[in-house]
């Protein structure tokens, strides 16, 4: 019993980290209709750039911060400049485009930190005192802090005038830009704000898995998947799903297949998803007029 | 879509003018072992392993419009095939190769029912998480006795028949040549006529394709299984010509630069996958040695400009740039 309780745990901690990815994803989505395939990349970055600030001598919550705003002036960046031509084009250009972004990245952090592991200290020892047979102090510190960041963005988007424009902006353009709203700044926005959330996905999975330029491709899938199983454009579903995948994930490794399989039981959770019910445990269907 | 539109005399024309043109090519590429050694006689085989399969990529990306990010997987599984046929069984290639491609036929036709049900962005990340999964799976302990797990499987170079005049090298790739050569043509005959016409509806409007009669699942299965085909026995080249398969050859990139090499290659235009073989195997070569580590920076920094500047990709350049020509004179 003590077994599962500590299993139950760590999958509902490593749930965590896949459920701000799948935020990430799903703030995207949400905003431009766009999988994005970088997500991941783009939070490994973050959490290179987290440990490059730590490194010259900022302490962690200095650094934290600094991370996220940076990741959120690249990812609105990276939506202005690269994702912006694109707006007319067929999903073909786009997910291309996409790939050819993750490459870079993947490159430009092999280029300038290499390719060894590095380790990210966790920020959370001082909640030692706290930890326990079933949990340990990263894993606390991970379910409070993506609890934390999650309120932060409903919040945002609940009880603020931007949450609302960049809302408006989402569910209907034309009406939002008639209201004076100026849309195209709400989704290169949205763009930020799912960077920033990536950014802590990154720097909480980081003392984890270790830095290094491979460590999100796990993450990326599991974060897609966990969007998908909660309804790609419902954030309490990301946020579910990210849970119940972390969760299954943990027990299906402990009894049942082994971690050999993780990307294995991630392309079957995607299929399953996707063909059993496309919009998601908690979705809205889609429908077209034609 | 059983009656079919008789050919204008311009498409005849174009049509000599292709064949022609590929004709000169292989004869060309015949006289490759002449002028080079060994070491450039590998290179051409690994780059003809990656037209072939590249052929079956632009059928269902360039043609059909249909997104994969897994390609990489089909063409370790060709190789695969392969690798345990010689291996395991000892049979000869003749048998191996064409087992290549059935069992890549078979396993696309199969994979097809779920993925080929999504659209667009979804398809991408069904393909994209196969091919993330395939090289995990290749060392899974339950199948080590069969794939060889991380070592891998080391294959013989095929024993030249008939008492032929070559060396081993020289006959292989003399037979990849042959083979390039002759599935070239039903490649080329599938992107035109009736089905050319279907898969360029299916691409452009499915669902005005589908209120012309064209049963679109089906036949984006169809198209899918003949792609893998084509990938699987691109993967069985490739394996006999490297000698090697193992986990590690068949990781996310190879998946990305079969994408990148037929979007810069040309989607949609009969020549793409040659530009497209030559530029993924020499391009990543080039940068590298420009600089080691900024090799796949400007990797990515080029397929995102291709998109950008020329979508039509090497060969739409070289199309609008005929055009052009030819209405000047």
């Amino acid at each position: 019993m003590d077994y599962f309780l500590q299993q139950l745990a760590g999958g509902v901690a490593t749930g965590m980290i896949y459920a701000a990815l799948a935020l990430a994803l799903v703030m995207i989505y949400q905003s431009t209709h766009v999988l994005n395939f970088a997500q991941g990349e783009m939070a490994m970055f973050s959490a290179y750039i987290c440990l490059a600030l730590i490194s010259s001598g900022l302490p962690y919550l200095v650094a934290f911060f600094i991370t996220i705003a940076l990741s959120m002036v690249g990812g609105i960046a990276i939506e202005r400049v690269v994702m912006r031509p694109l707006k007319d084009r067929n999903h073909l250009h786009v997910v291309v485009v996409l790939i050819g972004l993750f490459v870079m990245i993947h490159a430009a952090a092999g280029m300038i930190w290499g390719y060894m592991l590095q380790d990210l200290p966790s920020p959370f020892r001082f909640l030692r005192p706290l930890r326990n047979q079933y949990i340990g102090p990263h894993e606390m510190g991970v379910i409070g802090t993506v609890a934390l960041a999650g309120l932060a963005l409903f919040a945002l988007l609940r009880w603020t005038p931007l949450g609302l424009a960049m809302r408006a902006s989402a569910e209907n353009p034309a009406s939002a830009r008639l209201a004076g709203i100026r849309v195209d700044w709400m989704l290169s926005l949205g763009w930020g704000v799912a960077a920033g959330i990536g950014a802590i996905a990154g720097m909480m999975a980081a003392p984890i898995v270790f830095l290094d330029p491979n460590m999100m491709a796990g993450i990326l899938i599991y974060g897609f998947a966990a969007a998908l199983l909660g309804g790609i454009d419902n954030p309490w579903g990301a946020v579910a799903g990210g849970i119940i995948l972390g969760v299954t994930e943990n027990l299906a490794g402990a009894y049942l297949v082994g971690t050999e399989l993780k990307f294995t039981v991630a392309l079957v959770g995607i299929l399953l998803v996707l063909l059993v019910r496309p919009a998601g445990l908690f979705g809205r269907a889609y429908v077209a007029r034609v | 879509m059983t009656t079919s539109v008789a050919a204008r005399p311009g498409q005849d024309k174009a049509l000599i003018l292709e064949r022609g043109a590929g004709l000169v090519i292989v004869l060309i590429c015949a006289l490759i072992p002449l002028f080079f050694g060994d070491y450039r006689l590998f290179q051409a085989m690994i780059i003809l392993s990656y037209v072939i399969s590249l052929c079956g990529l632009n059928l269902l990306a360039g043609y059909t419009g249909q997104i994969s990010i897994g390609h990489g997987a089909i063409f370790a599984l060709g190789a695969y095939v392969t690798a345990i046929a010689q291996f395991h069984f000892g049979l000869p290639l003749w048998i191996a190769l064409p087992m290549s491609a059935l069992v890549a036929l078979v396993a696309g036709w199969l994979f097809a029912f779920p993925i080929m049900r999504l659209e667009g962005m979804y398809l991408g990340l069904a393909s994209f998480s196969l091919a993330l999964a395939v090289p995990q799976l290749l060392k899974v302990s339950g199948l080590q006795a069969w794939t060889g797990g991380v070592s891998g499987i080391t294959l013989n170079m095929p024993q030249v028949p008939f008492g032929l005049p070559l060396t081993q090298m020289e006959f292989l790739f003399y037979l990849m040549l042959l083979v390039t050569a002759v599935v070239f043509v039903p490649y080329t005959s599938m992107t035109r006529g009736d089905s050319g016409r279907a898969m360029r509806a299916i691409r452009n409007h499915p669902l005005v394709a589908s209120t012309m009669g064209i049963d679109v699942p089906a036949y984006k299965r169809r198209v899918f299984a003949i792609s893998c085909f084509y990938t699987g026995l691109g993967g069985g080249f490739f394996a006999l010509a490297t000698k090697f398969v193992g986990p590690d050859s068949f990781g996310i990139f190879v998946s990305i630069s079969f994408l990148v090499g037929i979007c810069i290659g040309g989607l949609g235009y009969i020549w793409g996958p040659v530009f497209g073989g030559l530029f993924i195997f020499f391009i990543p070569t080039l940068t590298e040695q420009i600089s080691q580590g900024a090799s796949y920076l400007l990797y990515g920094l080029l397929l995102i400009l291709v998109i950008y500047l020329i979508p039509s990709g090497i060969s739409g350049l070289f199309a609008s740039l005929w055009g052009k020509f030819r209405s000047r004179t």
